[in-house]
């Protein structure tokens, strides 16, 4: 029967079966109620996917946006805080005036003062708590994630981070300053290399600009990297400063770079933009000294991956060769949408 | 290259998407300040500009639609309905909205009913949503390849790597079978949609 529907509605019968078949739905009901039925689940159907392409074709659009705008409207907090403490200064001021005046004036006028400069320090105090209180709106609509650390985008809906900022977490979510918070799911890890994939679902994006390069960096070069070690994406940048990693491992590379907690699971790109690892640990004892594993390492898990779909993305996100050499400032902009704040939540112990 | 509002309203007709793009640089900025100067954020300013993009095009889609101004005040007027929608539902999100204290002409039958068409359809769309949860990636290929890119099951096999046609066909049918059961026995969608509107 669906058959029948299906001729129909592509338009695919002459004009007798047409005839016929429009016969048949005027005649029997639970035919054409079928008919409708069919007809109602086809439109949904051809909707929903409509949608669904509309909404990924948006999400690349609003990145190309999103990047071609360069001076990114922040709110600023401390300004509104400001105006509205000095509305109330002036206020209180004009009201103290009032009260002033009104006085008698056989008080004597040094007990003035000091009234005066109690209720000053009183409007501090309130300006403080006015500032403290849009703080607190401003952070309020998420709990405090337990740890916070960078993954990146190497292709639609999946993000590279490290395995130790993932570990027991029992919720993760991706965010930046340009897309909102999304809930994480961990759908690889591997312990040996410390690395971990995050699936999530509504990061549809196409187009990402961000190459992981299959080819050993060199001693010496310079590397950059961009991570969330606080709310904002910070950029570093240094050299590969040997070759093997902490205790001669050649996963890693050495490098010689300033970082923070929060950088961990952030790319790490060579001059020309391609990515030639993820930043890992630093060493505590030598200063400014960090690991980053290898992207050449990332590339051989490709056979131990769980999925195929998966596989499929190793093959598109590995280049053999570096990006043509580009500008760092434009770099920069190309990649930064593609960098996520990775917040872990845990069970408190 | 600049396009007129009936260069536009086409391009939605016709689904082409070198124009909807087009379309969607065109308004961005606007759509985005408007939300980010009325205590949204960037997000915010996303969702509601895709979303009045969405109604939008939903809309111009069918036959009898009819553009009574120009495309950018009606772009601005859905925007803004769908803010104030939004502001209103989660009031102590947002303390000081000025744009509560700003009257909409509730008169503006056009933009109501756009939306109310637009939130039918969207019904329909979670419904589909969870089935296709439910049914998975390889029915929604098969399903996308015949009813959506009209391919023969010829086509659809060879592309999708089934045996033969009548591999291909057996598997629409199952499929088809399953997401009917799913689809009219749903009455809820189970799952909350992750969008700030």
């Amino acid at each position: 029967m669906t058959d029948l529907f299906d001729k129909y509605l592509q338009h695919q019968m002459n004009e007798e079966e047409k005839k016929a078949f429009e016969e048949t739905l005027n005649s029997n009901d639970a035919i054409k109620k079928a008919f409708d039925e069919y007809q109602s689940l086809m439109n949904a159907f051809k909707d929903y996917h409509q949608k669904n392409e509309l909404e990924q074709k948006m999400n690349e659009w609003y990145l190309e946006e999103m990047t071609s705008i360069s001076d990114h409207h922040k709110k600023n907090w401390w300004q509104v805080a400001y105006i509205a403490a000095s509305v109330a200064l002036i206020v209180t001021l004009t009201g103290l005036w009032f009260y002033d005046t009104l006085k008698k004036e056989t008080k004597k006028q040094d007990k003035e003062i000091t009234y005066l400069k109690k209720e000053l320090s009183n409007i501090q105090k309130q300006q403080h708590h006015l500032v403290q209180n849009i703080e607190k709106i401003k952070t309020q609509q998420h709990p405090t994630a337990n740890s916070q650390s960078t993954g990146f985008l190497i292709a639609s809906n999946y993000l590279l981070t490290t395995y130790h900022s993932v570990q027991n977490a029992d919720s993760v979510f991706v965010e930046n300053e340009y897309l909102q918070r999304n809930k994480a799911l961990v759908v690889y890890t591997n312990k040996n290399l410390d690395l971990a994939l995050l699936y999530v679902p509504q990061l549809k994006i196409t187009n990402i600009p961000i190459h992981l390069l299959n080819k050993s960096a060199e001693l010496g070069s310079n590397v950059f990297t961009l991570g969330y070690p606080s709310d904002q994406l910070v950029y570093n940048e240094g050299y590969i400063s040997a070759m093997n990693g902490y205790d001669n491992d050649s996963a890693f590379y050495q490098i010689t770079l300033p970082l923070n907690p929060g950088n961990s699971g952030g790319p790490l790109f060579d001059s020309s933009g391609s990515l030639i690892g993820i930043v890992m640990s630093k060493n505590t004892s030598m200063e400014g000294v960090a690991f980053a594993l290898k992207s050449t390492m990332i590339y051989n898990i490709k056979d131990s991956l769980p999925a195929d779909s998966i596989k499929q993305i190793w093959t598109k996100a590995f280049k053999k060769f570096p990006s043509k050499k580009e500008n760092k400032s434009s770099t920069i902009q190309k990649m930064k949408t593609f960098i996520f704040k990775v917040y872990v939540y845990q069970k408190s112990v | 290259m600049q396009y007129s509002d009936v260069d536009f309203i086409n391009g939605i007709k016709q689904h082409d998407e070198i124009i909807l793009k087009a379309l969607y640089r065109q308004y961005f900025k606007m759509i985005r300040h408007f939300v980010l100067t009325n205590n949204g954020n960037e997000s915010d300013a996303k969702d509601v500009y895709h979303e009045t993009l969405m109604v939008l095009i939903h809309n111009a889609q069918k036959e009898n639609f009819i553009l009574r101004s120009s495309l950018s005040t009606l772009i601005y007027a859905i925007a803004r309905r769908l803010w104030l929608k939004h502001l209103n539902k989660h009031k102590n999100l947002y303390p000081s909205g000025d744009l509560y204290h700003q009257n909409f002409d509730p008169k503006d039958d056009d933009i109501t009913s756009y939306l109310e068409e637009y939130q039918e359809k969207e019904k329909h769309i979670e419904k589909m949503q969870v089935a296709m949860q439910q049914l998975g990636n390889p029915c929604y290929q098969l399903l996308k390849e015949f009813y959506y890119n009209h391919l023969s099951m010829e086509q659809i096999a060879e592309k999708l790597g089934y045996n033969n046609a009548d591999v291909a066909k057996n598997q629409k049918y199952k499929c088809l079978q399953r997401l009917k059961k799913i689809f009219f026995e749903t009455n809820e969608p189970s799952f909350t949609k992750n969008i700030n509107l």
